[in-house]
This record gives structure tokens, C-alpha cells and sequence, in this order.
């Protein structure tokens, strides 16, 4: 941890999460909480989970037993954490268990505390208090809590989808794991709104989160408007012009999202500026208001313009004769933009026994006075065990009858 | 007012979704929002295209208390009105702020200077305050005033450069995705932290939300397979590295689909049994090695049996065989095909107009105190109350306010 503590230094955070979440115990762990991340003695599947990076091992570096599986997923969903590994199957496992969850402020999980028995009501009644929040494809009650989930599934069923791409193509996922993203974001709200309640009235709580419903967010607002309005709200029909309706206009070095459609008037001013506006002028002229902005020929004269510059070029000539565009990025554009350097978005995180370093994404947020500090790898398989467990009054000759025991 | 977050009171200066959707998912756990706005300025989401009831005769849009997205993003706030161009508009909206824990604004820095609640301002007026800027860009420096919706952000932020159909360009996004998602979740997650961090130190601070910056750590582990590779990743299409065959088939009738996730050898066997396909009864397939060799094959197969179904059934019939399925659904399915389910994502609300309509849930669903999602405020429903609640002002001084045309 830096010299500067995060905000949420010294909150305990207990960590069952093997898919649906992990984002938010990441998070968590940025801002500063210790976060326990407890996996099976053998390692959790995600260790090995796409995607993976083929490295080469550093030569001499005697790779140790319980080096992580050189996963991407694992590195990035699971840094900061400190790690321990438990048997919740055996009963001095369980007991651990218990110990953990006596201590912990906040148990996030993927329903795995009710699938063990665990009696969450009564965890949420407990002192000192504790926050229990499970993220499951679509919650721990109500018709659908026994329905298997993915994040395809949640994607579909949540209705986010039925507004991505083009009507009656085959539908597209979107994004690496946004269900398991986006439901992340809420366990970790949902967790820290119910620990400032714990902490000032001494009462647990228990939070159910079903990562379709947080999915069902995307569709905001298009809920009247479909019981209202002569129209509903799904895909688009396929494009009709360059940027209908996408919005996406090929710039010289890729795309950049303009959205010139909104107000072709300002598209006009900048171009008249530019000494350009004349086929634009022309259309406007000869053609009513709603048929200008829908003419292929409106769009196609916009898409000429723009594929004269670079994508940074024409976002900041848009930008700054107040229109909007932003540029389309990849990862590679990402880590190369000037801006999100100087902003120190990204920093460099170690993979033990690997010959280098890899940029990862740094703090989502900026915070005046007490930072998030990312770029702590995750832990080596029950990396912390030892320190985790002699706070817990264990000594190393008892946790090692515990390994012995297969409980640890 | 009840709920976790009673006490806790927030200015809300924000406009549009993603600010307004942060504060309300705090309104909704009892927080007291208090939306300053003004009848000369008006948020937009208040003049909508889309209201509320839909276009009625006669009604050009121009109500501002049936705005269909402010409905959904101001929900359980109060608003106040004051015209911050005037002097003693501002001079209110710094005694607000004196009287507030939380702030929150999607501006340039120079506006809020220019309304007196500028950085080292508010640390005179109001030293625990815990102010939030959601700028597009940067609070301060060259980009500062650029601009940018949702759907932008998830652009510039290298999502598209992941999602989609391989080889095809970017799909569009019907809605405007990181304003449900990125932004209006890491801002409340900040200003939690930052209350909890403000009860050891008695402080408060300044976090800044670049909408840029924060949408980037939806990527995932994006950017480090640049890092590992060299290669910014592509769109994987519906393709998965843990899962196969992973798609969306088609069933009977109009654009309808059904997503379909194996994982395991299982699951495979289930949907072999359930289609009673030979060509998908092979003994090669029946490791995901052998499965994935045969995609293309097995896809073109799942498609044609999958024709003949209803997606919901089929759904249902692959989940009671122990398969992740699910049926692709819009908007408009999920409010009426079936009103239980509908009650699953929204509530109803009554509006003062004599008519209900439906507001997304909140899906951070604790079980104790649970969110309560409430109207959102007629636009000065709550001037009077404000003024004299939380500042104490009898009803000639607002009166005399009013009077200078501070409250409009």
C-alpha cells in the first residue's frame, strides 16, 4: 500500500466471488480496502481462465509451487487482494470459515455461502455486523434463482441487447464480461451503502443482486416510451449511409463517433468556417428539415469531411467549435493516448516469475486526498495464509495441522 | 426520510443521465438529494422527445414535469429552483452547500468558479464537503469543456474495439450505455468511500470522474493482452474462450433469439438428448476440444433445430436439462409480455397528472433496508420546503428572494 492510505483503509472485505463481480473486489481493493480473497486449496478455476498470456517464464526463476497460471483474467480481476486458500467442505475448513466471516465487515460471493448452508439471515443479524452480498445470474430468490446463467444469458434476457447492433442480424455480445462488469459495480455500491449503515447502527445487512436486473439498467427510460408511444425501442435497421445510425464516421486512422445527425446546423457552421459547406448549404435548402437529416447524401457529405483528417485531429477541431466527437479507440490507441499518459491512467504491474512487467489499467477514479492505488499483482495461491490466519490467533504449527488436515 | 443513507444530504447540480443516475441510486437508500435547477436552464432530460405518456394533441414537449428520462434518473429527489446567473441565486446555492455533505456536478472547473463553489471556495464554505465533477474529459485544463454522450464514451474507451461480429465495423448502440453503467456507479462508489473515509478524518475532498477515464475500466483484461501481446484484442463475436458452443440462435418469429452457453461436456449432452439431432450426436464432439474443432458445423446445425422453436421455451426446456439458456428480449418484452416479470425491472409510480408510469428498480437489492424508488420532483415541488428545512428562511425572506427572480 502507498505511503497515502485509500479511502476505505482498514475495511474488511472477505472474497467468495469466482466469476459474477470480481470487478467489485477489485475496486474495493483500489480504494484501499483489505481485501481477503479466499479460494479452494487447489486454486480457484479463474486462475487458469482466459484470457492467457503464453510467457516466458523467467530462467532462473525456480518458478515456486502455486505461481499463478500466467491468466489475464486472473492478474487484472483479482489484483490488490491478499490470498488464502480454505476447504469450506471440512469442518475445521468451515470453522475457519466462520472465523473469517466473524471478523469480516464485508463478504461479497457468488451464492456460495447459501449453497454451503449458511443461514444468511442469521449472518445478517449477527454482532459485529456483517454485509453479505451475492451476485447470481438472477438471484438467490424468486422464479428464475434456480435458472443457470452466463454472461450471454444475463446480456439477453436483460433487454441491453435488444438495443446493440442491427435488427434481425444474430445478436452480438457486448464487451468483455459487462454483466459480471456492471454487476460489480453494484455489489461494490451495495456494499459500502450497507456498511455505512452498519457502522453507525450496528446492523448487518443482506444484499441480493441479480446480475440480469443490474444489466436491465442499460435499457433506462425506454420502458415508457414502449408502453406510450407508437414506437418500441429495439435495434436499428441496417445502416442506411456512413454514420446511419451509428453514428461512426471512417476517419483517415480508424473511426471516430460524431454526432453531426444531432444538429447538422453545427456540422454546417464548422464547415462553412472551413470554407466546405456548400454541397450541405445546398441540401438544406432543397429538402425539409426531417428528410435533410435522413438523406443519404447529408451523411455521405459529412463522411467526406471527416475522412480527410486523423481521428485526434478532427475530434479536437469538433471539440473545439463546440460540437461533439471523440475518437474510436482500441486497447492499443488507449495505452499510446497522450491524455490518459499525462493522466497516469496506466502502471505497470508484476506477474511473479515472469521476465516483465505489463501496463494495466490504474485508478477509475481520482481522488483529491486519499488515492486509489492500483497496480498491486494478486496474490500467489495462499500467498498470505500465514498472515491472514496468525491474525486470527492461529500459529504456524496449528495452521500446518490444518494442511495437513486438507483444510488449508 | 428512512433508509441507510437518512441524513446523508447531497446537492445535485447534475445534468442529463449519468450525474443525475449516480445521486438517484443514493436518493433511493434514503439519501437527500436536492436537485438545484432552474426554469431559465433546464436540465434536458426534462424536455425529453420522449415523455413520459407520449405525445399527446396539443402538447409540444414543452412540459418540463413529464420528461421521460428525468423521471427515471431524478427519481426520490427534491428540486430546488434558483437561477445561479443571479447573485443572490448563487448566494443560496453556497449556503446549500454549506448545509450539505455531498456535491455533485458534470462541469467545466470554470463554472464552478464562476458559481462560487469553486475548489478552494467550497474548502472555505464547507471543509467536510465531499465534492464529485463527472467532466467528459478533465475538470481543468485544455479539455475541459469538451463534451460527449454515453454511447461515445464506450467508443473512445476502446469497448467497440471488443464487441461485435469479427471483422465487421463497430455496431451501434441504440442507448447511450456508459451512462447506466461506468460512470453513474464509480461516482456513487466514490462518494460512499469518501463518506466512510470522511468519519475517520473529519474531512472531506475532491474526486473527479473523467466519463473517458472511468468508462476504460470497463475494458477488462483488454489492456493487458496489449500489453502481453503486442496486438490490441478484436471482437471475439459470441465466440468464448470457456464455453462452446456460446450463441445466439434463431428461433420462430420476427428477430428472436435464444442465447445458448455450453460449458460443460454435460451441458453438451443435454442438448444433444433435448435436439435429437444425429449430426450433433457425434462421438467428436464430445470434448470441447473436438467441439470447437466443429463450430461452424455444430452452429449451422443448433440453428436449424432451434428455427422451429419459441425462444422462450426453448429456453425454458434447455434450463430444466441443466443448460444455460436464455431467450434474447427487448424493451417492450420485458415491460408487458408478462406484467410479474415486468415488476422484476420497474415500478410503478403515480404522477401527479392522475397517470402511472414505470421506473427502473433499483437492482442493489438489500433485504433489510431496502432501496425505495420514489417520484421524481415537479420541477421547484420542494423551493419552499429546501429554503425553509435546510436553510432556516422564514417565508418573507424567500418571498424577497423570489421577488429578485433567484428562484426561477
Amino acid at each position: 500500500m502507498g505511503a497515502t492510505p485509500g479511502p476505505l483503509a482498514g475495511t474488511r472485505v472477505l472474497d467468495l466471488v469466482d466469476g459474477f463481480g470480481a470487478y467489485g473486489t477489485r475496486l474495493l481493493a483500489g480504494l484501499g480496502a483489505d481485501v481477503i480473497r479466499v479460494e479452494p486449496p487447489g486454486g480457484s478455476s479463474q486462475r487458469s481462465r482466459a484470457p492467457l498470456w503464453e510467457a516466458r517464464r523467467a530462467s532462473s526463476a525456480g518458478v515456486a509451487e502455486g505461481t499463478p497460471a500466467a491468466s489475464l483474467y486472473f492478474l487484472h480481476y483479482h489484483a490488490g487482494k491478499r490470498g488464502i486458500t480454505l476447504d469450506p467442505g471440512r469442518p475445521a475448513g468451515r470453522a475457519l470459515l466462520e472465523r473469517l466471516l466473524d471478523r469480516a465487515e464485508i463478504v461479497i460471493d457468488n451464492g456460495e455461502l447459501a449453497r454451503l448452508g449458511h443461514d444468511l439471515d442469521a449472518l445478517a443479524r449477527k454482532r459485529p455486523p456483517l454485509v453479505i452480498v451475492s451476485v447470481t445470474p438472477f438471484g438467490l430468490e424468486g422464479e428464475r434463482a434456480g435458472w443457470l446463467g452466463s454472461d450471454l444469458v444475463c446480456q439477453a434476457m436483460s433487454g441491453m441487447l435488444g438495443l446493440y447492433g442491427y435488427r434481425d442480424e444474430r445478436p452480438a455480445r457486448w464487451g468483455p464480461e459487462q454483466s459480471s462488469q456492471l454487476s460489480g459495480l453494484a455489489a461494490a455500491l451495495g456494499a459500502l451503502i450497507g456498511l455505512w449503515r452498519a457502522r453507525r447502527t450496528g446492523a448487518g445487512e443482506r444484499i441480493d443482486i441479480a446480475v440480469e436486473r443490474v444489466c436491465a439498467l442499460v435499457t433506462f427510460q425506454m420502458q415508457n416510451a414502449s408502453l406510450h408511444h407508437q414506437f418500441g425501442f429495439t435495434r436499428a435497421r441496417a445502416p442506411r449511409a456512413p454514420g446511419l445510425p451509428s453514428g461512426l464516421y471512417q476517419a483517415r486512422d480508424g473511426y471516430v463517433a460524431f454526432n453531426a445527425w444531432r444538429d447538422p446546423e453545427e456540422t454546417i457552421a464548422l464547415l462553412a468556417g472551413l470554407g466546405r459547406a456548400g454541397e450541405l448549404s445546398a441540401l438544406r435548402e432543397a429538402l425539409p428539415h426531417a428528410d435533410f437529416l435522413a438523406d443519404p447524401r447529408t451523411h455521405a457529405a459529412i463522411a467526406a469531411f471527416v475522412a480527410e483528417y486523423p481521428r485526434a485531429e478532427f475530434t479536437a477541431l469538433a471539440q473545439s467549435h463546440g460540437m461533439i466527437a471523440l475518437p474510436v479507440h482500441d486497447a492499443r490507441d488507449l495505452v499510446e493516448d497522450p491524455f490518459l499518459r499525462a493522466r497516469g491512467l496506466f502502471v505497470e504491474v508484476e506477474q511473479p516469475g515472469v521476465e516483465r512487467t505489463l501496463l494495466e489499467i490504474g485508478a477509475p477514479v481520482r481522488f483529491g486526498r486519499t488515492p486509489y492505488t492500483p497496480g498491486r499483482r494478486p496474490p500467489l495461491l495462499g500467498e498470505h495464509n500465514v498472515e491472514v490466519y496468525g491474525e486470527l490467533g492461529i500459529d504456524p504449527g496449528e495452521l500446518a495441522r490444518l494442511a495437513r488436515d486438507g483444510a488449508v | 426520510m428512512d433508509g441507510p443513507l437518512a441524513g446523508v444530504r447531497v446537492v445535485d447540480l447534475t445534468w442529463i443521465i449519468a450525474g443525475p443516475l449516480a445521486t438517484r441510486l443514493l436518493a433511493d437508500f434514503g439519501a437527500d438529494v436536492i436537485k438545484v435547477e432552474s426554469r431559465r436552464r433546464m436540465d434536458v432530460g426534462r424536455g425529453n422527445r420522449i415523455p413520459l405518456f407520449g405525445v399527446l394533441p396539443g402538447d409540444a414537449n414543452t412540459n418540463p414535469d413529464t420528461g421521460g428520462y428525468f423521471h427515471d434518473a431524478n427519481a426520490g429527489k427534491r428540486s430546488c429552483t434558483l437561477n445561479l446567473a443571479s447573485t443572490e441565486g448563487r448566494a443560496v446555492l453556497a449556503r446549500l452547500v454549506a448545509a450539505s455533505d455531498v456535491v455533485v456536478c458534470n462541469l467545466a472547473g470554470g463554472q464552478l468558479d464562476r458559481w462560487g463553489i469553486g475548489e478552494p471556495q467550497i474548502r472555505d464554505l464547507n471543509p467536510r464537503a465531499i465534492v464529485v465533477n463527472m467532466p467528459t474529459m478533465e475538470s481543468r485544463g485544455p479539455r475541459s469543456d469538451w463534451r460527449g454522450f454515453g454511447d461515445m464514451f464506450v467508443a473512445v474507451a476502446g469497448l467497440k474495439s471488443v464487441s461485435g461480429h469479427p471483422g465487421e465495423p463497430p455496431l451501434p448502440w441504440g442507448h447511450q450505455y456508459a451512462d447506466f453503467s461506468s460512470n453513474p456507479f464509480h461516482a456513487a462508489v466514490a462518494v460512499m468511500a469518501a463518506l466512510h473515509e470522511r468519519e475517520r478524518s473529519g474531512e472531506g475532498q475532491f474526486i473527479e470522474v473523467s466519463q473517458y477515464q472511468s468508462t476504460v475500466a470497463l475494458m477488462g483484461p483488454s489492456v493487458l493482452a496489449y500489453g502481453a501481446t503486442g496486438e490490441a484484442p478484436t471482437p471475439p463475436g459470441n465466440a468464448d474462450p470457456e464455453a462452446a458452443p456460446h450463441n445466439f440462435y434463431p428461433c420462430a418469429g420476427e428477430d428472436s433469439w435464444c442465447a445458448i452457453a455450453i460449458f460443460t461436456d454435460e451441458q453438451w449432452r443435454s442438448l444433444v438428448e433435448l435436439s435429437a439431432l444425429p449430426a450433433l450426436a457425434q462421438p467428436a464432439y464430445a470434448t470441447p476440444a473436438g467441439r470447437r474443432a466443429a463450430l461452424v458445423a455444430i452452429d449451422e446445425a443448433i440453428d436449424g433445430w432451434t428455427r422451429g422453436w419459441d425462444r422462450q421455451a426453448l429456453a425454458e426446456a434447455l434450463q430444466d436439462r441443466g443448460v444455460p439458456a436464455g431467450p434474447y428480449q427487448t424493451v417492450p418484452e420485458l415491460v408487458g409480455r408478462d406484467p410479474t416479470l415486468g415488476r422484476r425491472y420497474f415500478v410503478e409510480i403515480e404522477h401527479p397528472a392522475g397517470r402511472t408510469f414505470l421506473v427502473h428498480g433499483n437492482p442493489i437489492a438489500a433485504q433489510r433496508s431496502p432501496p425505495v424508488v420514489r417520484r421524481a420532483p415537479l420541477i421547484g415541488e420542494h423551493t419552499f420546503e429546501v429554503l425553509t428545512e435546510v436553510l432556516g428562511m422564514s417565508a418573507d425572506e424567500i418571498a424577497e428572494l423570489a421577488a429578485t427572480g433567484a428562484l426561477e
